[in-house]
């Protein structure tokens, strides 16, 4: 029997030195080479399983190089990429699911800091050197946060889910999407108050700004709970022009951007949908259509006015972006990671 | 192999594919044979217990022995160190399902005293739920097999049983261990001519708060654990009567336990708590005699989950509540055939955030099966019909042919068409329910060869083959909201290998092996999303390969227990571009045994982890390093 302790005794000075813990892609694993035309697409990754992603595309040689953020930093990005912010020259990546906000370099992608102990946050607006605004989905504030020391300063309080956030190109105000309710938030960010509320359908999750400086508002309607609607909103009267009323209970537009000069609006509704701001209706079908992908993030590049569109396929493999031009012709497929969303482009 | 097995598949569908009918006559004629046999039966004779034939089926036993070397673990940690199935764990005490030949974890069905435990909205059982306390025999019947005991268990069934033991004693075991482990459990047993009395009570705490990289932050750090304390606490209570050629029982389990959920790594800290309370009832009288056998169960399961994230407020609740009504006989008749005849009634009532007001479901089960000798060959065929809410369902027809080649050695072949039925979860959570679901349909094949020698080696090794259609998935909608989709087609063939031998040196001195080994591939054959990546790629968190090894060694007053699992990489993404890398965690018992008369004390030191590994089962959720646990054993026996 003493044989039996001296085993247990040996057992105990080995130890098991693995060079694999944790979740391992091979094929992700490169040393990340500088590209000529950068486009960032940001994968959630699957909700609490902490596998975010940020994929490196390059447009011009229509390359694309997974793990982004892991191969230059070494550690794991966290846990559902929402949003990209770019702000005084540093890209702010909004981890949801891991309540906060990681600072990259944008040309080496290198960690330069975080502001954590948030809750739930979901889009970031710079303001000043010292301020910015990060909408939330529990925490039932707007964060106010210094990028410079990069920690949380205050809070304005919502007691919603708070969206989308834009500030106006004119009078300085800050517009908030109050996802479940059917209210737009207005701003002051010098008092930071909410001086007025606009109206709208159920759950507003986008607003844009036209050539004509007019405010356009996409609400989904919930849940099959109420037709979507897009609103047309002068900010000069404070009065809503136009409401474009979907047909169908089962449409949920999201994703609601617009081309360079002001013009066209862009949405997705199952397909990838376009309209003149001048239209006197909603469009009548797709100009993309899905062929049963999974739409489900897109972005307007400013500068080329391609149009990338991103697929989660089923939400449990690597997802996929199409790029198209400006006349909805196919440009491209990229691989990505896992549900692809959010696209920046330098 | 793999062919003829298909093969034989093809043909035995194709023979069944038209015979509910006869089944119903099979059935009813059944009913009518046992009310008309009851009064021909001869005058009871003592001691006579029905002779049930050689089972066709491939069976994994875990008896007492076995179970006691685990005590104060769960249902799950026993599983994961005796057998060779997937156990998809948290971490202690944290929640556990399993996966049974590739199945998912809503396809093994879990039965405690012979009732259907699984949830009715989620499809599966927490094996973290149950301890090993309860528990006296655990019995696998993987693939075919499982269709016994009732229908969906596609990849398998597992039976927990608890029995009563003809002595009286009384046991008090504490365990102090690393991370906060503090166990105690009492045991009573009483045994009195015709009664016997088992009372078992327990309680657990854990702080789990062990050290971990944190590679998600600069630098990875090493981190402790966060919210991942446990506190349960339970009872169980079983009585037995026998009188004359009846035997009555009444069995109750009551367990609470209430866990806070850490989460993955790279995930801020939600603050979240889950409580689950259990209630299970069970009645059954056991009417013998000498060649039939009638059992009348009547069972009431009463579950309830409250899952709160005080980070985001969210607060759920799901109640589900079941009444179970069993009828059952086993018949000797003339020849060497013997028969089996089954009726299952299941009155399921739920209430969730899915669906607040309220589901319920009835579901009736009729079974029969044949078993007969001939020779060398024994046979058996069986066919089960569920009606769901009244209306018929696809017939389960079972078949299984032993061949028994000399003494001890033995092939079995059986085959199944068996069906998974949605869940209530799938057919009504709103938003995203699908009433129209169809039921998963999996034909499934397996050949074995197996034999038991004079000198107690046992061994068994099976080769199987099973094919899925209508796998239910959640798929993510246009809506933006989830919904089940009948998406896909999956193949599962594999192996399985499993040894034990004992030898046996002097009176106190003696040595046991478990060896079990399973490799299984299960692939998507076909999706009806629009992807070509995940064709004829593996399933997720599925290993193909597990090893299991167990030795335990008594030599007179020590008893030592070597524990080895050996997992292979699974990949946790459709497109299996990402895997979990092997894991191969060891544990270790030592006891010491102090007898006197009737007084028995076991003082005990384990080493779980020895390797001090740093694996994961679920991604991103570590598991503890090296841990140690002291236990204390007291046996007062009459």
């Amino acid at each position: 029997m003493k044989y039996l302790v001296y085993i247990i005794i040996l057992l105990l000075l080995i130890r098991c030195k693995k060079q694999e813990i944790g979740p391992q892609c091979p094929s992700c694993v490169t040393s990340i080479k500088s590209v000529s035309k950068t486009v960032l697409i940001g994968c959630e990754g699957n909700f609490g399983w902490g596998n975010a992603s940020i994929s490196l595309y390059d447009s011009e040689k229509k390359t694309v190089q997974q793990n982004l953020y892991q191969n230059v930093n070494g550690t794991v990005l966290g846990d559902v990429l929402q949003s990209f912010h770019l702000f005084q020259g540093k890209l702010y990546a909004v981890l949801n699911n891991s309540g906060k906000i990681t600072i990259l370099d944008t040309t080496d992608f290198t960690y330069q800091g975080e502001i954590s102990g948030m809750t739930s946050p979901r889009y970031m607006l710079g303001l000043s050197t010292s301020k910015a605004y990060v909408t939330d989905l529990y925490s039932n504030d707007i964060y106010i946060v210094n990028p410079a020391t990069q920690s949380i300063i205050g809070g304005i309080a919502t007691n919603h889910w708070t969206e989308q956030i834009y500030q106006f190109d004119g009078p300085d105000k800050v517009y908030v999407c109050v996802m479940d309710t059917n209210w737009v938030f207005v701003i002051d960010p010098v008092s930071d108050v909410i001086t007025d509320t606009i109206f709208v359908a159920k759950s507003p999750s986008g607003i844009v700004q036209d050539a004509q400086n007019k405010l356009w508002i996409l609400c989904t309607g919930g849940i099959s709970q109420e037709l979507a609607k897009l609103y047309r909103f002068n900010i000069t009267n404070q009065l809503i022009e136009q409401v474009f009323t979907f047909s169908n209970l089962s449409d949920s537009p999201n994703n609601l951007r617009i081309n360079k000069s002001g013009t066209e609006l862009y949405f997705l509704n199952g397909g990838f949908q376009s309209m003149a701001t001048d239209a006197p209706s909603l469009p009548s079908g797709n100009v993309i259509n899905s062929n049963s992908a999974l739409f489900y993030g897109m972005n307007v590049n400013q500068s080329t006015a391609d149009i990338y569109i991103t697929d989660a396929i089923d939400y449990v493999q690597p997802g996929l972006v199409y790029r198209f031009d400006s006349l909805f012709n196919p440009l491209d497929t990229i691989q990505t990671g896992i549900i692809p969303q959010a696209i920046w482009f330098k | 192999m793999n062919l003829a097995l298909k093969y034989c598949f093809i043909l035995f569908a194709t023979f069944f594919k038209s015979y509910r009918t006869l089944f119903f006559l099979l059935f009813i004629g059944s009913i009518t044979f046992v009310s008309a046999q009851s009064d021909t039966l001869p005058e009871f004779e003592k001691s006579v217990t029905i002779q049930t034939p050689n089972t066709t089926f491939k069976i994994q036993t875990i008896d007492s022995v076995r179970i006691e070397r685990l005590q104060g673990k769960s249902i799950g940690e026993l599983l994961n160190q005796q057998t060779s199935i997937f156990i998809k764990s948290y971490g202690m005490g944290g929640i556990s399902s399993l996966s049974i030949r590739g199945g998912g974890a809503s396809h093994t069905q879990v039965f405690w005293n012979g009732i259907l435990i699984n949830s009715p909205t989620l499809g599966q059982a927490d094996l973290s739920l149950l301890p090993v306390d309860f528990v006296d025999e655990v019995a696998i019947h993987s693939g075919s097999s499982s269709t016994i005991d009732g229908s969906g268990g596609i990849g398998g069934s597992v039976q927990l049983n608890s029995k009563a033991q003809a002595q009286t004693f009384f046991e008090f075991t504490k365990e102090l261990g690393s991370y906060g482990i503090d166990k105690l459990s009492l045991k009573a047993n009483i045994h009195k001519q015709r009664l016997t009395s088992k009372t078992v009570v327990f309680k657990n705490t854990a702080s789990n708060d062990f050290s971990y990289q944190d590679y998600a932050e600069i630098g990875k750090p090493l981190v402790k654990r966060d919210n991942a304390s446990t506190f349960s606490y339970g009872f169980a209570q079983d009585l037995h009567i026998d009188y004359d050629r009846i035997h009555f029982a009444t069995q109750f389990s009551f367990v609470d336990f209430d866990r806070n959920i850490p989460v993955a790594i790279g995930v801020v800290s939600q603050m979240q708590n889950q409580q689950d309370q259990s209630i299970k009832m069970l009645i059954s009288i056991d009417n013998k005699s000498y060649k039939n056998k009638i059992t009348t169960k009547l069972g009431w399961i009463n579950d309830v989950l409250r899952y709160e994230n005080k980070s985001t407020g969210l607060l759920s609740t799901v109640k589900t509540a079941t009444i179970v009504a069993q009828l059952q006989n086993k018949m000797v008749l003339k020849n060497d055939w013997f028969w089996r005849n089954q009726i299952n009634q299941y009155n399921i009532s739920a209430q969730s955030s899915g669906f607040p007001e309220g589901k319920t479901q009835n579901r009736t089960a009729l079974f029969s099966e044949l078993l007969k000798k001939i020779k060398k060959f024994d046979f058996s065929i069986s066919l089960r019909e569920e009606l769901i809410d009244f209306n018929a369902t696809p017939l389960i027809p079972t078949l299984g042919v032993k061949y028994r080649l000399v003494k001890g050695h033995h092939f079995y072949f059986n085959a199944t068409q068996n069906y998974h039925f949605p869940t209530l979860n799938d057919l009504y959570w709103s938003p995203g329910g699908n009433p129209s679901l169809l039921p998963e349909q999996a034909l499934q094949t397996e050949v074995g060869y197996g034999f038991k020698t004079k000198s107690k080696l046992e061994f068994k090794a099976t080769v199987f083959y099973s094919q899925t259609q209508n796998w239910i998935l959640w798929s993510p909608t246009i809506n933006g909201y989830w919904s089940p989709q009948n998406i896909k087609t999956v193949a599962k063939k594999g192996v399985e290998l499993n040894t034990s031998k004992k030898w046996k040196f002097a009176p106190r001195k003696f040595v046991s092996l478990f060896i079990n080994y399973q490799y299984v591939k299960a692939i998507n054959l076909e999706s009806y999303i629009n992807n070509e990546e995940t064709i004829g790629k593996d399933l997720i968190y599925t290993p193909r390969q597990i090893l299991n090894i167990s030795v335990m060694m008594d030599i007179h007053r020590w008893s030592f227990y070597y524990q080895q699992t050996l997992t292979s990489r699974f990949y946790i993404d459709r497109a299996n571009t990402t895997y979990m890398p092997y894991s191969a965690p060891a544990n270790v018992k030592l006891d010491y045994r102090f007898a006197e008369q009737n007084v028995i004390l076991k003082v005990g030191i384990g080493m779980y982890n020895i390797f001090d590994e740093a694996y994961q089962l679920v991604a991103n959720q570590p598991l503890p390093g090296r841990y140690f646990g002291l236990t204390l054993k007291m046996k007062f026996k009459e």
